[in-house]
């Protein structure tokens, strides 16, 4: 019966629908309907979501609800869309966070609401788009579409400095995606086609391999972020508002990861090998680096978005790994990350909301100020620094893994991680959490509200559960063994 | 069995999460007793479970649920309890049952106590996941869980700047072990092909020793961080911060331990590896000989205490250097019995004396406090190895292994000398708080504590006292099954019983004279002094070689890097390539044909 039905057509264009439902609103009631009309898409696409979930055969590694439909022949543009056992937690992770970004903007954004939400939904829409589609060309479309909404978001709704950060943002990933058109150009004009699937068949010459992967590593490396194309990150996240730093930290740089695992991994093996130690190297540079930088930070959000790159960089070495240790890793660490550092966001949102102040020095004895605020920044915290029981921690020992088939060397640098989280993130709750309630920005604050603890408390429990049984691992593996064995044969 | 041992597991976590859930909705003393009563009863059923792992002789294992599924490297929530576990589990319940019971009394006036009950509860249900777990990975789990426990508790006083410090410094320096241990335990799992513990020990003897040596040195590395060890120790005596029955608790009985119970835990395969026995064998002889001299110098009554602890760990790492893995665990057990009643008598002590620490500023106690008295008294009695206390008969065995293995005569001289002084700073620690009055003590009134503080002093006194005499037999029987028969001279088994009785009574008759010749002593010994009052400059070492440089990298170069070269050659400079290559394009378009003309002619060049 499931088989008829076009699921994952339904769950992309649910949000538009939300979109065409808030633009029909009476403007009188704009605000308070759309914040329903929105919340309740959000909502129904999650369910269907999980109902895919449900569905889906975690056992089987390939593509599944599959959707076809020729466009136009001449382009290879095709309507293909499909989920295996990566995309599927990306998918779920996308419409879980976007729902929990929507519930918060419905009371942290003031002005014009209805179209923040309408940008929320396009967002989730090309996000879902790019995580389930299966032709190079449409992933590419909904690729650069993401920068739309949030160049909006950032550039609308943000801080004082949004107009550089937005042009810095909007600069950077379009010069890597440039790269990457032309190589998708080119690829065209060596297969015919843009299908995927054809695409991991194609015979591609070692040097092609090796230039068209480097098309494709820029647009991704700097999506991702990587050292050292991350300095738009810490500027965007700024300016940008609470929830749209939590989309783009818990969503938009997994798009650079999962371009990784997705497309560039598998279609040029053998360049990819050939450029694995000197992005190794990045990825190492880019931990400690980000990590130093963190530490020094006096605005909140800087921290956090430094300590994304430092993840991301764990992310990026656990993939160039090549085996199956460290791609599982990376693509639990993503889900991992993406959940944590968007609770972070919203933790730090949830206080510049009261106080209205990112800087660090301003703060001090939350704890005690505001007890439930206190255990579940702490909970993300410990989380972020990857102890277990988190879902951090299994995917950090599984990139060390995958790192110690490659040299000890490698996985004594990436564990350096372990020590280096704690450094800054301990030092960021020791400075606003603990301390005296003696500075005078912070007076007055009153606890989490049901709507705020419910938010925060769900990432929680979600990273927790993922942490003590870590039941995505197994499709992951499924989808990911057909790429670790072309490595295999690529070494040879 | 299997439901007695999750029963003792998960009461306390039960007792946890219950107070910490209900805090608003209960009065404090529901929290308080229920999680006292619930660790109460884990205490009664570990008693249970050790007297029948004892008369069932072999291990149990059980597995509770799937964790980790990966094909190939599947990992279950996986239980085993053998004579070890059994050991540990009843220390650890015991004398998590006593602090819990003191804490209801010494925190009665905190209004965070419940927070306080709650997080004592959690830590004694993790560090019953770490003795108990039958895998790597899942022993690493209860391994971080105390380490948080250990961080929470110790800034349970998160408003003040002191506690905040202290908290930081611990979870850093700890997680600087970690890193090894989990590199270790990655190790491990490539070498051995599995984290199994029973097949890891199946599969020893297939692995080459230099992998094994590797797996068993981060392993160690691991255990220097947690047990405080020489070099990675400096977290100990700050830890103090922390409320004094976490300190009792955590800091001296059994978190510290962990570091020595995951090396008796993997014993078999640490048993071949000489040259990292005899490393081991000189890190903890130069542990307990460093605490020991640092603990003469210090006037905190807590740090004193804290660095006897550090040298008593030491004193364990010496025996498993030695291959005495049982030595090091009866030492284990004496000494969380009698550390954790010296700490806790520290406590009233110092509730007593109105929240003083420092030993010089002590008002005269003399035996206005007899019950304290005497349990102090007997806490350093069975410290220093007084005849038939528990500590005489453990650490007796500890050197008498030590003086039988190969490398054995520079750690056991070190040893013997470390014996000197824990008698020492021992001696003088109990002159100083209780005969004060020589050095002209306050004379202020003091009553005894509580009756419910001192209640579980006496718990923890009859094992002081009567342990050691009871289990010797059997522990130095386990001893003599793994290295050898102990054949020693009669005048050789006394010699450091000898030493420390004397060293005490000596001292104790100096002290408490306070001849002057002492202060002569120390005026003529001033830098010696000062080096050991300042342990040695390794906080101000490691302040010069490591967090200097840390601060200073994050704070200057990196942002310097940040904005001069990536932002500068990066988007930046690309903005600026641009707008100069666009001027350039725009000054070739003059108006003028002529110069139309010649770029034509130049292009058409270019194309033939």
């Amino acid at each position: 019966m499931l088989k008829e039905i076009p699921i994952l057509t339904i769950i992309i264009l649910l949000p538009i629908l939300g979109v065409i439902f808030n633009t029909l609103i009476n403007k009188d009631l704009a605000e308070e309907n759309s914040k329903k009309v929105s919340l309740w898409t959000s909502f129904v696409t999650l369910a269907l979501s999980i109902f895919v979930a449900c569905q889906f055969d975690h056992a089987d590694g390939g593509f599944q609800f599959i959707e076809y439909t020729l466009i136009n022949k001449l382009m290879g543009f095709e309507y293909h869309l499909g989920l295996d056992g990566i995309s599927l937690w990306f998918v779920l992770l996308t419409n879980f966070l976007v729902s929990i970004c929507i519930l918060m903007s419905a009371y942290l954004i003031k002005v014009n609401v209805r179209f923040y939400m309408i940008l929320l939904l396009m967002l989730q829409s090309f996000l879902l788009a790019a995580f389930c589609s299966l032709n190079l060309l449409m992933f590419f479309v909904a690729f650069e579409a993401v920068l739309i909404p949030m160049f909006f978001i950032i550039g609308v709704w943000g801080g004082e400095r949004r107009i550089y950060a937005t042009f810095k943002f909007f600069l950077y990933t379009m010069t890597g995606s440039i790269l990457m058109l032309i190589g998708i150009v080119y690829l065209y004009t060596q297969g015919e086609t843009l299908n995927y699937q054809d695409l991991l068949l194609l015979k591609l010459t070692d040097g092609q391999q090796k230039w068209l992967f480097l098309s494709f590593f820029f647009a991704f490396a700097i999506k991702t972020p990587m050292w050292p194309f991350h300095s738009w990150l810490p500027e965007a996240h700024v300016q940008a508002p609470t929830t749209g730093s939590m989309l783009l930290a818990g969503l938009l740089l997994k798009l650079g990861g999962y371009g990784f695992i997705r497309f560039a991994l598998p279609l040029f093996p053998v360049g990819a090998l050939y450029f694995s130690k000197p992005i190794m190297i990045i990825s190492v540079i880019g931990l400690v680096y980000a990590s130093l930088m963190a530490f020094a930070q006096k605005d909140m959000k800087k921290l956090i978005a430094y300590s994304s790159v430092a993840h991301m960089a764990v992310i990026t070495l656990g993939i160039f790994t090549f085996n199956i240790f460290g791609l599982t890793g990376a693509v639990y660490q993503m889900i991992g990350h993406g959940l944590v550092s968007a609770g972070l966001f919203l933790c730090v949102g949830l206080v510049y909301f009261r106080f209205g102040s990112h800087r660090i020095s301003d703060y001090g004895g939350l704890a005690r100020m505001m007890p439930v605020y206190g255990v579940s920044f702490m909970l993300l915290t410990l989380a972020a620094i990857g102890l277990p029981l988190s879902i951090g921690f299994v995917a950090e020992f599984f990139i060390i893994l995958g790192a110690l088939k490659v040299g000890f060397v490698w996985a004594s640098l990436v564990a350096l991680g372990v020590i280096l989280s704690a450094v800054y993130m301990l030092s960021l709750y020791k400075n606003i959490g603990f301390g005296e309630m003696n500075t005078p920005h912070v007076q007055g604050g009153y606890d989490l509200k049901w709507y705020e603890s419910f938010s925060l408390f769900s990432i929680v429990a979600i990273v927790l559960a993922c942490g003590i049984h870590t039941f995505p691992t197994q499709s992951i593996e499924a989808s990911l063994t057909p790429t670790v064995s072309k490595y295999l044969e690529a070494v040879k | 069995m299997i439901a007695i041992s999750l029963f003792i597991l998960f009461l306390p976590l039960l007792g946890s999460a219950v107070s910490y859930a209900f805090r608003r909705s209960f009065r404090a003393q529901v929290a308080q007793v229920a999680t006292t009563s619930f660790v109460g009863i884990s205490c009664l059923l570990s008693f249970v479970l050790a007297y029948t792992v004892y008369t069932q002789k072999g291990p149990i294992q059980f597995v509770l649920a799937p964790w980790v599924l990966l094909s190939g490297f599947s990992i279950n929530w996986s239980f085993s309890i053998d004579i070890l576990t059994a050991v540990m589990f009843v220390v650890v319940t015991f004398v998590s049952f006593c602090v819990h019971l003191y804490s209801t009394n010494y925190m009665k006036f905190d209004k965070s106590i419940v927070r306080f009950m709650s997080y004592l509860s959690l830590f004694t249900f993790m560090m019953l996941l770490l003795v108990s777990s039958a895998n790597l990975l899942q022993l690493f789990v209860g391994w971080e869980g105390v380490g948080l426990c250990s961080y929470l508790l110790i800034g349970f006083w998160f408003e003040k700047d002191g506690p905040c410090q202290a908290s930081y410094k611990a979870f850093v320096v700890n997680r600087i072990g970690d890193f090894f241990f989990i590199l270790g335990i990655a190790v491990a799992y490539v070498s051995f092909g599995s984290l199994d513990f029973s097949e890891i020990f199946a599969h020893k003897a297939d692995v080459q020793d230099h992998a094994a040596m590797w797996v068993c040195g981060l392993f160690f590395i691991g255990a220097m961080a947690k047990s405080a060890q020489i070099g990675l120790h400096v977290w100990l005596p700050d830890a103090m911060e922390g409320p004094t029955p976490v300190s009792a608790l955590i800091h001296a009985a059994t978190m510290v331990t962990a570091g020595i119970f995951l090396l008796v835990r993997f014993s078999p395969v640490l048993n071949g590896l000489e040259t990292l026995n005899t490393i081991i064998l000189y890190v903890g002889a130069l542990t307990a000989f460093y605490a020991g001299t640092v603990a003469l110098a210090q006037n905190d009554l807590k740090r004193i205490i804290a660095f006897s602890t550090c040298s008593q760990l030491g004193y364990m790492m010496m025996a498993i250097g030695a291959t005495a893995y049982s030595a090091a665990l009866f030492h284990l057990v004496t000494h969380a019995f009698f550390k954790a009643l010296l700490f806790l008598s520290a406590g009233s002590v110092i509730s007593l004396a109105k929240g003083e620490h420092d030993v010089r500023k002590m008002p005269e106690f003399g035996f206005k406090a007899p019950v304290t008295y005497i349990m102090m008294l007997i806490g350093s009695l069975a410290l220093i190895g007084a005849p038939f206390l528990s500590g005489y008969y453990s650490k007796d065995l500890i050197l008498e292994t030590v003086m039988q293995s190969k490398v054995g005569m520079i750690p056991y001289v070190i040893g013997v000398i470390s014996v000197a002084l824990t008698a020492i700073y021992s001696v003088r620690l109990f002159v100083y708080v209780f005969h004060s009055k020589a050095r002209g003590g306050d004379s202020v009134e003091i009553n005894e504590s509580p009756f419910m503080m001192l209640v579980p002093l006496g718990l923890l006194a009859i094992p002081s006292l009567g342990i050691g005499y009871f289990l010797a037999p059997y522990f130095t029987e386990a001893v003599e099954g793994m290295v050898h028969t102990i054949i020693l001279p009669e005048w050789q088994k006394w010699l450091p019983t000898g030493i420390a009785c004397s060293c005490f009574l000596v001292f104790f008759y100096i002290f408490y004279r306070q001849k002057a010749s002492l202060g002569q002593l120390v005026k003529l010994a001033g830098p010696v002094h000062k080096f050991l009052a300042s342990k040695w400059y390794f906080d101000e070492l490691y302040s010069w070689i490591i967090v200097k440089p840390f601060q200073f990298m994050a704070g200057k170069m990196a942002p310097l890097f940040e904005t001069k070269v990536i932002d500068r050659y990066g988007p930046n400079g690309l903005a600026r390539f641009i707008s100069v290559l666009f001027q350039m394009v725009s000054k070739i378009q003059t108006g003028a044909m002529y110069h139309y003309m010649f770029y034509m002619l130049c292009l058409s060049l270019i194309h033939i």
